[in-house]
């Protein structure tokens, strides 16, 4: 793999998704990058692409595409694809408002949600999306026999009864527990519409090789396994988003998507000009200039912050010693090692676009040796890292050091993000502490919260952690029943004051990424994810 | 290990004339020659197939949960390991294994589901085109350097070439791939514009990369073919071609350069395998789609049938090229065929 | 040791190999000792450029680069050496054991290595270093298990070769075992090959643990190497591009000595001191006008032959050679005949000194630089030691219709024809077979038939041959000697004929010229000889040593092989 840790091609498509959860915060952010920023209310929609320099955009995809099936979506490359080749029902607007794709009206309560389908909707092969095509795929993902990694976050953990009204042109949703999470879940890339030729024939749908499985704008023109993607935009498409702001500039024909991990290597492409839109995960997000006639906007890919494992028997099952270690290390000093201080330092476990996620910085345990010291001389600590987290690991490799230098014996374990995944789940033993770097591909708490509450992994659940904490279980649960947001975020600070002040969680600082485009060429950048299906052409 | 191979110029000497070979069709140099050969590359790739079997799942990591995602489930993980057939025992994964093999079906990936065979094929043009072009480059380049060098400095002449080509050949060896790779990109692509920085893209992307790449093995090529000339020169029929009134450039195509041939073609023969999956730096620093980033991501994703696809597929182009290798050096010196004396 | 030894261990590239690798032993030594604290510890100023406190910046820990390149030298040595160890080490013992083994296991041994040494060494790094989980241990031996195929096909061959030595092969008849055989007499042999070679395994070593290290397989925290910094500075390389010198000078450095000291150890292990012939232009006239009255071919006046500020080796030599007369030079090796023979042909031994007050062949003056072609059409030369006069790897063919195509631009098929006649004429059975067979396909003998038989097809006025009968047994002498004797006859060709065999010289000779020391102390007729109507102790002494040719079965003088001294 990539020396770089941003760079790997698994460090996105192995982080906890489910940790991430759903961002549907308040504080979403919404960034036109490129020229041209200021669009008047003209309806969104392919512009005429014959008045500008190109048809075509090259970008890249950090790696290879895992699967090309939206409930299997689990990398950042995932998620790419999947915006272009699939619509979901709704889609996040800016501030985390949401707005129609497929879906042009919908009524939702806790325990139920009801949409009405977009009408005159084509998938790639022809065939009308009617409501019965978006409640098959939506079956699809909600089946248990899916195994969707999306599933619970989408519906929750009790059963979704779904079913379609053709006459009305409603989708009907039935949640046997209540999840308020829903209509964000119908937003998530897991949750996009494969039509029915992608659903007869499952294996072609992973490999992208069923052309008429998509709803979304672009059809897979070309698939190279480890060398490039070619979309081309659908000429019969029109069922765009229903954003505020309509987006300027015209439609790529094509999109060219080569595969580059390298993000140094990518920066240059930028520079010379034969990649147009590129996220950069490294420094060199610092050689691109506004004035320079570049676009940039930084986003968190991932949050980072320290975890322990609080199974019987280890060190950290010790409140005291947690706080200490939080208490030994520097928000900036571990921001500075893992992103070279390009990071945001963050308030929560969860990035700041999590709806509800703790902005009072009071709460965080503040850096004391001193009182740390005495606590962690001479205590065995146990690390694993993943290399990914930093360059070679520089994010842990600075975890350990500090709590070397405030006297722990610390033996740190750098391996790859395969290694540590597979150590910290299935071998529960043979770690006391971790960086943990949570993907914010959903943004809820609930996602946030999963990999250090709830049922352990070696009892079949997702929490890493290990301790079950039922009282922040029991606090997300209550929050799952609570339609007013403002409820919903008390009872969410409770649990993140527990998680935080008992330093269950360490909070350090966003893993970032920054969205650059040429001069001549946008995309956006909306809730802390860019999104694909936004890159325009400018000029 | 290129350059400890230098002094490998001289063939392994023929084992064979000690073996019972009843029939006269064996005791045919070709015969004895192809025989041993065919028996060479059915031994390799049957060490290869046990090899990449065993190895491969040695390498800590499960599978199964990295195809899972992380988000998944202890259930799920375990649904995957089955659908993977990693849960099957052992000697059942290798029959399954083997029988693909013969097959000619090496698999599909554990993470994206796409034919093996698929992705190493989208691959391999991409590397051998900068592995044949460089190592044609190497070739041309360090082969003349390499004999005007020994012939200029021949009999301790000119001392200070010989101490500049010793310094130079050793310097450019050293510099870590990347680093001479990164300047290659920040002189000719991202200060002067004159090259694409990375991608492969036509037949421009082609020049930094292969550059990068010949670096190294021109400096090993250049010095063995100095340190091979410096001992032709010192030959016998060199007298004589001198004793027949040459030109000095007469002397060195006709009778210097085919006694080169021997240890120049072996070792490009393994600098040509090396590179073929050993470019990985390369690759990485230019976006360059080749095998050896597809086995390092595969490593990355714990995706067995791809490590071994590429690892098998890897050993047995590195047994083709040898044995190409000593076929054209048999043509072109029956000596080699491995019957006669090796000096 | 001896001047010359020392000279050599004494080249520039030594001392500066030298220099440069106790520099860093040095530096791997003091360093570790005097600037972990800067090195190692987390400080506030993280991700600084160069400053007077910093001289290479800080990385994004706070770490101190410049510190941090010197501390690294030493895990790098002992990496680099351990992978070196390692591959040399293991090398050897697989190398020997395929060796010892029987010849069936060898045969698949060998095919399987064979394999295993074109295998990209990288890759198999790769895997290695991915199983045993990346770290300076495991770096180590990924790089080195992986070297170990390389360094033990080498072995292998080096035992190969050293197996059929005579010592070998005499401790093998007397029932020595193997395992002894080993260890006793073959393992020094290869000594000095395989030492060598350790050099160039540790810079491999170092290079490729840095690439593995760039993989992200290579040492982790807290430890660190060259490569680790590198690795950690790739990611600012366009940004913070002063955070990779350190390491990257640390890294060439280091590949540089090792390499440099590699390349001393080879020069001193292979001394060339032989001289290479060849036509060397001296400021003076192509021809000469003869004086009138002068009849002979070949006049040599005062010849000097001498190392350049150095000893005279030929001290005034004068001859002439009359057309048709054939005249012999002798003397023990080191007397200085081959030196006057070959400034007589022209072919004077390159950085020497020659002077003389005439040298001509016909008008052609051999001081100057005559016309190639002419010299080629009038003076042929014959070597000695037919199993290397000619291109191993060309045809006979090719060889023997090389001066008629190159200087009489005769076309292959006529050149060929001649040829063909000409070896007819040395009575070489199937003569047009023999011109698409291999030298070695040749026995001595009829190599050294066809190379008189190539001498003559120019009809040259004057035939050089320098110890044309050495290393041919002595039946063979005699039918080489026969067949000078026929060219005479048949074509009174001028001969200067080389040797140190009084006998042959006596059968073949007008005029014999005793060389000792580089001067001529006698000088004969072939009566005289044939009478032993000698003065000179030396020649006295120089007959009592040789039995006559046609009744000796011994060979004459064996081990001397002639080279040009």
């Amino acid at each position: 793999m990539m020396p770089e840790t941003t760079n790997s091609p698994t460090w996105r498509s192995r982080l906890p998704q489910t940790k991430a959860g759903m961002a549907l915060g308040a504080a979403g952010i919404a960034l036109v990058l490129g020229a041209a920023g200021c669009s008047t209310g003209s309806p969104a929609g392919p512009a005429s692409a014959a008045k500008m320099s190109t048809d075509t955009i090259n970008t890249v995809l950090t790696s290879d595409p895992t699967t090309f099936d939206p409930a299997a979506v689990q990398n950042n490359d995932d998620y790419t694809v999947n915006r272009l080749l699939f619509d979901t029902l709704v889609r996040r607007d800016a501030n985390n408002k949401i707005v129609g794709d497929l879906a042009t009206d919908w009524k939702v309560t806790p325990t139920q949600g009801i949409f009405t389908i977009r009408k005159g909707s084509t998938c790639s092969d022809g065939t009308p999306v009617t409501a019965e095509v978006v409640a098959n795929s939506l079956k699809h993902f909600a089946a248990p026999e899916t195994k969707s990694n999306f599933r619970n976050l989408t519906f929750g953990t009790g059963t979704a009864a779904i079913s379609s009204d053709a006459a009305a042109g409603t989708v009907t949703i039935n949640l046997s527990q209540p999840w308020t999470d829903l209509l964000q879940g119908m937003s998530l890339h897991a949750s996009g519409i494969v039509c029915p030729a992608g659903l007869k024939d499952p294996k072609a749908l992973k490999t992208g090789d069923a052309p008429g499985a998509f709803s979304g704008p672009f059809t897979l023109a070309k698939h190279e396994h480890g060398v490039k993607y070619t979309f081309s935009l659908r000429q019969d498409y029109d069922a765009w988003p229903k954003y505020a702001t309509a987006l300027s500039g015209a439609l790529p024909a094509t999109i060219n998507a080569a595969v580059n991990a390298n993000s140094s290597s990518v920066a240059n492409q930028l520079l010379t000009g034969t990649v147009d839109i590129a996220n950069l995960t490294t420094k060199d997000m610092d050689r691109f200039k506004a004035d320079q006639g570049y676009g940039t906007a930084k986003f968190p890919i991932a949050s980072y912050y320290v975890m322990f494992n609080e199974r019987p028997g280890h060190p950290f099952t010790d409140t005291t010693l947690r706080q200490s270690v939080a208490k030994a290390i520097r928000q900036q000093a571990f921001n500075q090692a893992a992103s070279g201080g390009l990071g945001e330092l963050y308030t929560s476990f969860a990035s700041p676009g999590v709806p509800c996620a703790n902005t009072d910085a009071s709460i965080l345990i503040k850096e004391n040796t001193v009182e740390a010291k005495p606590k962690l001389t001479g205590l065995k600590v146990n690390m694993e890292g993943a290399q990914v987290f930093g360059p070679n690991g520089a994010a842990n490799t600075y975890v350990s050091e500090a709590l070397r230098a405030a006297g722990a014996d610390v033996k740190l374990n750098n391996v790859d993000v395969a290694t540590w995944s597979t150590d910290l789940t299935q071998k529960p033993d043979s770690w006391d502490i971790t960086v943990m770097a949570a993907i914010n591909a959903g943004g809820t708490m609930n996602g946030a919260l999963s990999t250090m509450v709830g049922t352990p992994a070696e009892k079949g659940g997702l929490n890493w952690g290990g301790a079950e904490n039922s009282a922040v279980v029991g606090l997300s649960e209550k929050a799952m029943t609570q339609t007013d947001e403002s409820q919903r975020c008390g009872t969410f600070q409770q649990a993140q004051q527990i998680m935080i002040s008992d330093a269950h969680a360490v909070p350090m600082s966003s893993m970032p990424a920054q969205a650059t485009t040429r001069s001549g060429f946008s995309m956006q950048v909306l809730n802390g994810q860019a999104d694909a299906s936004t890159m325009r052409i400018t000029k | 290990m290129t350059s400890t191979l230098v002094s490998d110029a001289n063939r392994t000497p023929g084992t064979n004339a000690g073996g019972p070979v009843p029939m006269r069709l064996l005791n045919h140099p070709w015969t004895a020659f192809v025989l041993r050969r065919a028996g060479g590359l059915l031994l390799s790739f049957l060490v290869l197939t046990i090899v990449t079997f065993v190895i491969v799942p040695l390498i800590p990591g499960d599978p199964a949960v990295i195809a899972a995602g992380e988000g998944a489930s202890a259930d799920k993980i375990q649904s995957v390991r089955s659908e993977l057939g990693l849960d099957q025992p052992l000697l059942v994964q290798f029959l399954n294994y083997f029988t693909g093999i013969l097959r000619l079906d090496i698999g599909t990936s554990f993470i994206s589901g796409d034919n093996v065979s698929t992705m190493i094929a989208n691959r391999f043009p991409y590397t051998a085109e900068i592995a044949l072009l460089a190592i044609g480059m190497v070739l041309l380049i360090a082969v003349p350097v390499g004999m005007s060098v020994a012939v200029l400095t021949n009999g301790g002449r000119r001392p200070w070439l010989d101490s500049m080509f010793n310094v130079l050949t050793s310097l450019f060896y050293s510099v870590p791939q990347y680093v001479m790779a990164t300047l290659l990109v920040t002189v000719f692509a991202v200060s002067l514009r004159l090259l694409p920085a990375a991608g492969a893209a036509g037949p421009t992307s082609l020049i930094l990369p292969t550059a990068a790449l010949m670096i190294g093995p021109s400096c090993v090529i250049a010095r063995v073919v100095r340190r091979e000339t410096a001992v032709v020169l010192d030959k016998d029929y060199i007298r004589t071609a001198r004793g027949w009134r040459l030109s000095a450039f007469r002397t060195h195509i006709r009778y210097v350069l085919p006694n080169l041939i021997t240890t120049t073609l072996t070792l490009s023969g393994l600098i040509l395998a090396a590179q073929l999956g050993g470019a990985v730096v390369i690759e990485t620093v230019f976006a360059w789609p080749g095998l050896g980033q597809g086995i390092v991501n595969a490593i990355l994703q714990r995706d067995y049938p791809v490590i071994r696809g590429i690892i098998m597929v890897l050993g047995l182009l590195a047994t083709l090229i040898i044995v190409i290798v000593d076929v054209v050096l048999a043509v072109i010196d029956p000596r080699n065929l491995g019957g006669g004396t090796h000096e | 040791m001896n001047s010359k030894k020392v000279r050599a261990l004494l080249s520039p590239s030594m001392i500066g190999g030298i220099t440069i690798l106790l520099l860093l032993v040095l530096t791997a030594v003091v360093a570790p000792m005097t600037m972990s604290t800067a090195a190692n510890s987390l400080t506030p100023d993280a991700g600084a450029g160069p400053s007077p406190a910093h001289w290479l910046g800080t990385d994004d820990l706070g770490h101190d680069l410049f510190s941090r390149s010197l501390v690294a030298t030493r895990l790098t040595l002992l990496m680099a050496s351990g992978a070196a160890t390692i591959s040399v080490a293991s090398g050897i013992v697989v190398g020997l054991a395929i060796w010892l083994a029987g010849p069936r296991i060898r045969e698949a041994a060998l095919r399987v290595l064979e394999t295993a040494v074109a295998y990209p060494s990288l890759i198999f790094a790769l895997v290695i270093a991915a199983i045993l989980q990346p770290g300076a241990t495991s770096s180590v031996v990924a790089i080195g298990v992986a070297g170990i195929p390389g360094f033990a096909r080498i072995t292998a061959n080096l035992a190969s070769a050293v197996s059929r030595s005579d010592f070998v092969v005499t401790a093998r008849l007397l029932g020595v075992s193997p395992l002894r055989i080993a260890s006793r007499h073959m393992l020094p042999n290869m000594a000095e090959p395989l030492l060598i070679l350790s050099a160039t395994v540790f810079s491999l070593s170092l290079v490729e643990i840095s690439a593995l290290s760039f993989i992200g397989l290579g040492v982790q925290a807290p430890d660190y190497d060259f490569g680790r910094p590198l690795n950690d500075s790739l990611n600012a390389l366009y940004t913070q591009p002063i955070q990779a010198v350190g390491p990257s000078a640390m890294i060439v450095l280091t590949g540089l000595a090792a390499m440099l000291v590699g390349d001393s150890l080879a020069a001193n292990a292979n001394p060339r001191t032989k001289r290479r012939q060849g036509p060397r232009s001296l400021a003076a006239k192509q021809t000469l006008a003869n004086d009138a009255g002068d009849q002979a071919l070949v006049r040599v006046d005062n010849l000097r032959i001498g190392i350049p500020g150095g000893t005279e080796l030929i001290k005034g030599v004068s001859f002439t050679i009359k057309p048709g007369e054939v005249v012999a030079l002798v003397g023990e090796s080191g007397s200085g005949k081959s030196l006057t023979a070959m400034a007589v042909a022209g072919l004077p031994a390159e950085g020497l000194s020659l002077s003389a007050d005439l040298l001509r062949v016909g008008n052609m003056n051999m001081l100057g630089r005559p016309d190639q072609a002419r010299l080629a059409k009038e003076i042929s030369v014959v070597y000695q030691d037919p199993g290397t006069t000619f291109n191993p790897s060309l045809r006979m063919g090719a060889q023997l219709t090389e001066v008629l195509r190159t200087h009489l631009r005769l076309s292959r098929a006529e050149a060929r024809q001649r040829v063909i006649e000409a070896l007819e004429a040395v009575n070489i059975s199937r003569p047009a077979e023999r011109l698409r067979q291999h030298p070695h396909e040749l026995s001595g003998g009829m190599r050294q038939r066809a190379m008189i038989a190539s001498s003559m097809v120019v009809s040259p006025a004057l035939i050089v041959a320098d110890e044309p009968t050495t290393a041919l047994d002595v039946t063979v002498q005699a039918e080489v000697v026969r067949e000078f004797r026929r060219i005479h006859r048949e074509n009174s060709t001028a001969m200067l004929f080389i040797s140190h065999d009084l006998g042959v010289v006596q059968e073949l000779c007008d005029t014999v010229l005793v060389m000792k020391s580089g001067e001529i102390v006698e000088r004969l007729t072939a009566v005289e000889l044939k009478n032993r109507d000698v003065n000179h102790p030396y020649t006295k002494s120089l007959l009592a040593a040789v039995p006559v040719l046609q009744i000796s079965g011994a060979p004459a003088m064996a081990g001397e092989q002639g080279k040009l001294q």
